[in-house]
């Protein structure tokens, strides 16, 4: 049995498709440039937040993924991940902690380490069309948190 | 998701991408990547194990103090497990499950036809209001 690295995710995503007759590859997003906002404060005094693809509902998660935004101080004790694409063969998503990292930031919040946690998460639908995301998710997203004053975003792709 | 994390960074707010898919982050170009090689589906531990969580928050956080140019990528030290076996199986494609891949492709082109034959049903029918 042959081992790898690092799994070449565009690539066996290409093949896996091609093999169900799917003969237009995907194009993935690529970009030259890549902005940076140095963080500008120390992290004591910063408010974060978290950005998931994990959905609110069963329903929402199978087949009406849109964004939505939920209480960061008052979380979900679950979160929903049927039909996105991850690893139903090697692991499982029982544990909202090992994709959704709220109790994490929040024992952090207690001790000091970070300051505020923002008002809001954010589930964001994964999806085929990268113009939707562009022109409707991210700016809903970028109003929210600087309403919100959100100087740290964790985002956590399954 | 990198896409958010790019729009959130041209209005001046800090973002770190935590998962494992590497080579679909780093060619979309995100300002921080933090990254486990870890199935899909974990991206921030091993479930019901706190110290690997808590490794991959600290590791997020630091890297966020740190960072001073766009596109650094830190890599954690865990490990899934020795046999990597889940990286060969992950949409695995061979002869034993071809037929049975374009199957399903074709049941799902199947069905996408007829729920676009479905919503092209007028719904001023006769009868209907």
């Amino acid at each position: 049995m042959s081992t790898e690295t690092t799994v070449h995710y565009m690539e066996r995503s290409r093949d896996y498709y091609a093999a169900h007759g799917y003969n237009t590859p995907y194009e993935w997003a690529h970009f030259d440039d890549i902005p940076f906002a140095p963080l500008n404060k120390p992290l004591a005094k910063s408010t974060t937040t978290i950005i998931t693809t994990s959905m609110p509902t069963a329903k929402t998660a199978r087949n009406q993924r849109e964004l939505h935004l939920g209480d960061l101080n008052n979380p979900p004790s679950k979160l929903f991940t049927d039909g996105l694409a991850w690893d139903r063969d090697a692991t499982h998503t029982n544990d909202l902690g090992s994709y959704f990292p709220v109790e994490e930031l929040h024992k952090r919040r207690r001790t000091g380490e970070i300051g505020q946690l923002a008002q809001n998460y954010y589930c964001v639908p994964t999806r085929y069309s990268q113009r939707l995301t562009t022109q409707q998710e991210a700016p809903a997203i970028v109003a929210s948190c600087l309403n919100d004053g959100v100087d740290i975003a964790l985002l956590v792709p399954l | 998701m990198s896409l958010v994390a790019r729009a959130l960074e041209e209005v001046g707010i800090a973002t770190v991408v935590i998962g494992s898919a590497r080579d679909i982050v780093t060619y979309c170009g995100v300002p921080r990547f933090l990254f486990t090689d870890f199935p899909l589906g974990n991206p921030c531990g091993r479930p019901y194990d706190q110290k690997s969580q808590n490794l991959i928050i600290s590791s997020a956080l630091s890297l966020l103090e740190t960072a001073t140019e766009p596109g650094t990528v830190i890599e954690t030290p865990l490990v899934w497990d020795k046999s990597s076996v889940w990286k060969t199986n992950y949409m695995r494609v061979g002869d034993d499950n071809r037929a049975g891949l374009l199957a399903a492709g074709d049941a799902r082109r199947k069905e996408q036809k007829r729920q676009r034959l479905k919503a092209q049903t007028p719904l001023n029918s006769p009868g209907s209001t």
